[in-house]
């Protein structure tokens, strides 16, 4: 066993420490550098967010011929995907959502599909040094849960999401699509809040299971 | 037909009416040969048997008829036995020889003609033959059927320069002249020779392809049962052999980065010298680790391979650091109930780490990086895996000895659970608690001081958490 002195790296993620402002970044500065030299894109334009306004995939945009899917089967969506992914589940929370429904049409990739994948991996390139930032003197967790009622044009299931935040900083995240369909707006509410609720639970016995004794934790959702 | 007496005859017909004209010459035969008369016939009900014809020749000749009755061919016993005796010694001939139907009299001639020189129970073990004759039965002319032969052609009838024989099968004796019946496949008949040289002992197929004269024949060939391999020459493929022989391809076959990827490229490169220390490093980290004894293999069992895996170790400015080979199992040998039973190893939540890393800011604790070398080396294994020497380095005078593994080895399809479980238990005695909510995680705390530490593994990386450095 060898110590190798204070912590500066864990499975690709590069963790900062200033003790005497008592922060620690958390990045993947490195990771998401050799990802966009991997696809190419090192020298596109930056831009400043993941997805367009209003915008949704669906499988219509999906190759409807041969020639299209030959065209599109030169393109290694699927490694995009992979990782952007690993990127997403580690650092960056404020991809999951254009990750995830980038990622539904894996199996039949068309051309603007493809293109999302770029603008995310362009956004990637404005905001590569962006670092989860952990700072604060009280130990407080807070969860936001969200909804979005029926925005799966295909089979209109709710993609809902939520985040957990200890003291300015994102510690446990997720974006998916329900896997029933909820009727109305507050039932998708209330579903994610289920898992959310979950998720709370575990991440209070913890901390509890660290000796460090935890008042409820507070979950935030709209109607 | 008579086996007390002697031979049994086989007349192949064309149809059924011929039986009559067949049977007067039988009887001309067999009542000069044996100087006796046929006195009595049995035969079934048969159409051809019970004509009016028939009938009126034996009345005639004085012959008594005998008929089984109606479906009960158990009454003509020893011609309806000798039928099937044939019959059974016919289709296995025609399914060895690979032949067509229409051979089937043939099959039933020589089936005969072996039956006649076999030796039978009920006639004390002499051959039918010789009971006929009186003369022990002669072999010299008895033949694998359909076993090929090379026929000389009739010298009048070919040039200086032709061929002088030509491949044939043997189908059986030919009645009445000193030679063989033989069936030419490329003319489409048979033909009666006696001038042949016989191929059924020599095992030397490669005698078939000096006659290149019969190209039709190669499917009838393919047909027969002495060839049993193609006849297609046998070389490995382009590729293989450049692989092999020749060092400067090898060389172009490197990864980019010069690391070779089996042992002879590694043999073969010019960094052989630093792969050869860097492989033996490892073995002498793997014998101080007593990874295994050599033993012989134990019956039933298999020896999984291994491989070696190279690695240029470079640092920050694309300098090499270190040249690093690996030994490693081939995992995929690995066969489940055998080799291995449970595989699953647990690993830690990211979710876990960024909280601890959240306790970590807001306490300002010190954190920590470990590093396990050769991690999975040091897993205990359950169950009995045996390996092969290793590639190039097999003991010397024990190179039919296996290894038996004693410790886990990079490859195994279950190392990380062997490593998982030993740091579990190693990390508990030490006085560590481990987290229900996540498994990768320990806790202690020192009770006279209040002190604690936080212990998280990821596989080999463990980060630890404290709130004093040590």
């Amino acid at each position: 066993m060898k110590d190798l002195g204070p912590a500066n790296k864990i499975l690709g993620m590069q963790i900062h420490q200033d003790r005497s402002k008592r922060k620690i970044w958390l990045s993947q500065k490195n990771y998401l550098k050799k990802i966009l030299r991997r696809f190419n894109m090192q020298d596109y334009k930056p831009i400043s967010t993941p997805l367009p306004i209003n915008f949704k995939l669906s499988s219509s945009m999906s190759p409807s011929n041969e020639a299209e899917r030959m065209e599109m089967s030169r393109v290694l969506y699927a490694s995009a995907v992979g990782s952007l992914m690993f990127a997403m589940i580690c650092t960056r929370p404020d991809i999951a959502q254009a990750v995830g429904g980038a990622s539904r049409y894996m199996a039949n990739p068309g051309r603007e599909h493809w293109n999302t994948i770029k603008r995310i991996l362009r956004y990637i390139k404005g905001t590569s040094d962006a670092a989860l930032c952990y700072e604060g003197s009280e130990f407080t967790v807070r969860g936001y849960v969200d909804s979005d009622f029926a925005s799966n044009l295909e089979k209109r299931k709710s993609i809902t999401g939520y985040v957990f935040i200890i003291t300015g900083g994102a510690v446990s995240w997720v974006s998916k699509l329900l896997t029933v369909v909820a009727l109305s707006t507050t039932k998708a509410e209330y579903m994610v809040a289920t898992q959310a609720c979950k998720e709370a639970m575990w991440m209070k016995k913890l901390i509890e299971e660290l000796r460090h004794k935890q008042e409820n934790i507070l979950l935030y959702c709209d109607s | 037909m008579g086996q007390k007496l002697g031979s049994n005859r086989v007349y192949p017909i064309r149809r059924k009416a011929d039986v009559l004209v067949v049977f007067k010459m039988f009887k001309a035969r067999v009542e000069l040969e044996s100087k006796k008369k046929i006195k009595c016939l049995r035969t079934d009900n048969g159409g051809e048997y019970t004509s009016d014809e028939f009938d009126n020749f034996c009345q005639h000749e004085g012959i008594k008829r005998q008929f089984t009755m109606t479906y009960t061919p158990q009454q003509n016993g020893v011609a309806e036995r000798m039928n099937r005796t044939l019959l059974e010694r016919t289709r296995a001939m025609l399914k060895a020889a690979g032949l067509e139907k229409p051979f089937w009299a043939e099959a039933v001639n020589t089936a005969c003609y072996v039956i006649n020189r076999s030796p039978s129970t009920a006639i004390e073990l002499k051959t039918p033959m010789e009971m006929w004759t009186g003369k022990p039965a002669d072999y010299s002319r008895l033949h694998i059927f359909q076993s090929l032969m090379y026929v000389m052609y009739n010298t009048q009838k070919v040039s200086k320069l032709d061929s002088k024989s030509r491949k044939c099968v043997f189908l059986g004796d030919a009645d009445g002249v000193k030679g063989y019946r033989l069936w030419d496949p490329t003319a489409h008949k048979v033909v009666i020779s006696r001038d042949v040289i016989f191929t059924e002992d020599t095992q030397n197929h490669n005698s078939f392809e000096v006659a290149p004269e019969h190209e039709e024949q190669e499917q009838i060939e393919s047909e027969t049962p002495e060839v049993r391999w193609s006849t297609r020459e046998r070389r490995p493929p382009a590729w293989h052999l450049e692989y092999v022989t020749e060092s400067n391809i090898a060389y172009c076959l490197l990864t980019e980065d010069g690391e070779p990827s089996t042992f002879h490229e590694a043999i073969k490169s010019k960094d052989v010298s630093m792969w050869m220390t860097a492989m033996q490093e490892e073995i002498e980290a793997l014998h101080k680790n007593n990874t295994w004894d050599l033993i012989l293999l134990p019956q039933g069992r298999k020896a999984i391979g291994n491989k070696w895996v190279y690695k240029i170790k470079r640092d920050g400015n694309d300098q090499v650091e270190q040249y690093h080979a690996r030994l490693v199992v081939k995992r995929y040998a690995q066969k489940e109930g055998i080799d291995f039973n449970e595989i699953f190893s647990p690993v830690i939540r990211l979710t876990t780490i960024r909280v601890v890393l959240a306790m970590c800011a807001i306490f300002d604790l010190y954190l920590e990086q470990l590093d396990v070398k050769t991690a999975f080396l040091h897993g205990e294994l359950e169950e009995e895996i045996y390996m092969l020497q290793l590639e190039g380095f097999a003991e010397i005078g024990k190179e039919n000895l296996v290894c038996r593994l004693n410790k886990s080895l990079y490859g195994l399809k279950q190392a990380p659970r062997c490593w998982y479980k030993r740091f579990d238990s190693f990390i508990i005695s030490l006085g560590y608690n481990r987290l229900s909510s996540d498994h990768c995680m320990y806790y202690k705390r020192f009770e006279k001081d209040g002190v604690f530490i936080i212990l998280l593994l990821y596989m080999d990386d463990m980060l630890v958490i404290g709130p004093n450095k040590d």
